[in-house]
């Protein structure tokens, strides 16, 4: 039989040593000491961005044309990636109908074209955490003609209302790091709605992380 | 009695030790370091496929007809399984009426019978992440006759419009690995709405992995 050790945590009320706790099957008890988005926060490399204007949404499957894009400027070759963590969309303007609409989103790979920067970093429209100026290599546009990489769905679609500016329609889709942009790569986002004359403002929060893809 | 080690950690904000902290019951504490599916992403083995073309949904419990299947077309035998992370659909044309849809899916076992592959790895219907192309061996297929296996809801329901090619209503249905595809092995998916008609584009992304299943 091997050599038996027992492992010490410092219990944080007391400063006691105390072995960490197992269920009936052998799995360690765990609790989390803050919330999941904490320690991504605090370290300061998180950004987002929301349009300053509203474009229409499509009401076809999305190809060439993107509401809006984020074009990750870092250098070819670099580790450092853009982690999308939120999507987000509000209807601003709608129709002459009730609708429906929903988020889809294209990643772009590494060799994308750069977009021209629509919008800039201020203290409104791409800001960072807990006040930090944006001062990454990030570019942002809308409208932007796009390659077709491949569009999918995000969230749940939500009704809106008819006739009107009428902003209280909307959606925040967890992507939570499923997608990656790397750097000269982008994402595009889209509405598709039932409707083709509502518009959108549309957005998305990242962080920017060294990371070494495909490992 | 076994020996006793207290386990120290290098503090990212310092370059002091630490130890592992607990709470009161003993309970290890911890954070997370980078957003949930980072890590998964980032190695590489993550893809997603959608539907080319829409397929009306039952107006009734799924049994032996599939909207959209994916097979995992690895070695009987080997341990490379496709973990579900989520499930998609959008309504492509409503019909008369508005009605409600929700997606279901049933996981095949080893041993499915192969199906006709309809839908090929390209750029657009069948990706991979950041940019890479699909080399695989899922096959995917629209409108299955398969086997009832056992349907079950995912998701929630949402409303689709009357009445034309009205594309806005969807949903996107967070799995995160509640479902696993053996080698052999398959998923179907299909939409189940109150008006008989309405058509729906579905599909889905998965992660390859090696996993030993019990």
């Amino acid at each position: 039989m091997g050599t038996e050790t027992r492992v010490l945590g410092r219990v944080r009320q007391d400063q006691s040593d105390k072995p960490p706790e197992l269920d009936g099957k052998g799995n360690v008890l765990v609790a989390h000491g803050l919330p999941p988005g904490v320690e991504m926060t605090r370290r300061g490399n998180c950004y987002s961005v929301i349009a300053t204007t509203a474009v229409a949404a499509l009401v076809v499957r999305p190809d060439t044309t993107a509401a809006l894009t984020v074009w990750n400027g870092e250098q070819a070759g670099s580790n450092k990636c853009y982690i999308v963590d939120r999507l987000f969309s509000h209807c601003l303007v709608s129709g002459n109908e009730e609708g429906r609409f929903m988020i889809w989103a294209c990643l772009h790979p590494a060799g994308m074209t750069k977009p021209t920067a629509d919008i800039a970093a201020s203290a409104t429209n791409l800001v960072g955490p807990y006040g930090k100026t944006y001062n990454g290599l990030a570019v942002v546009d809308k409208d932007a003609t796009v390659v077709d990489n491949g569009w999918f769905p995000w969230g749940y679609s939500v009704d809106y209302e008819k006739t009107g500016t009428l902003p209280g329609a909307g959606v925040s889709v967890e992507v939570a790091g499923r997608l990656i942009i790397p750097p000269t790569g982008g994402i595009s986002l889209h509405v598709v709605g039932s409707i083709n004359d509502a518009t959108y403002c549309n957005g998305l929060s990242w962080y920017e992380e060294e990371i070494k893809l495909g490992l | 009695m076994a020996e006793e080690i207290r386990i120290l950690g290098r503090s990212r904000t310092g370059a002091d030790d630490h130890a592992l902290e607990l709470n009161q019951k003993n309970e290890l504490l911890v954070a997370q370091g980078l957003p949930p599916y980072t890590e998964m992403t980032k190695r590489g083995n993550g893809y997603s496929a959608i539907a080319t073309s829409a397929v009306a949904a039952l107006v009734v419990r799924p049994t032996t007809t599939a909207m959209f299947t994916l097979y995992n077309g690895e070695a009987a035998g080997s341990n490379k399984c496709y973990v579900i992370d989520r499930i998609f659909t959008h309504c492509l044309v409503g019909v008369n009426a508005e009605g409600r849809f929700l997606m279901w899916a049933c996981i095949h076992p080893a041993g499915m019978t192969a199906p006709a592959s309809e839908l090929a790895a390209g750029a657009t219907e069948i990706v991979g992440p950041y940019g890479k192309t699909y080399n695989g061996k899922g096959v995917l297929n629209l409108a299955l006759a398969c086997v009832d296996n056992g349907w079950f809801p995912w998701g929630y329901s949402t409303s689709h419009p009357a009445a034309g090619t009205l594309p806005g209503a969807g949903v996107s249905v967070d799995v995160a690995g509640r479902l696993i595809v053996p080698p052999t092995g398959g998923i179907s998916l299909q939409v189940v709405a109150s008006t008989n008609g309405a058509t729906f584009c579905s599909g889905l992304s998965w992660w390859e992995e090696e996993i030993k299943l019990d």
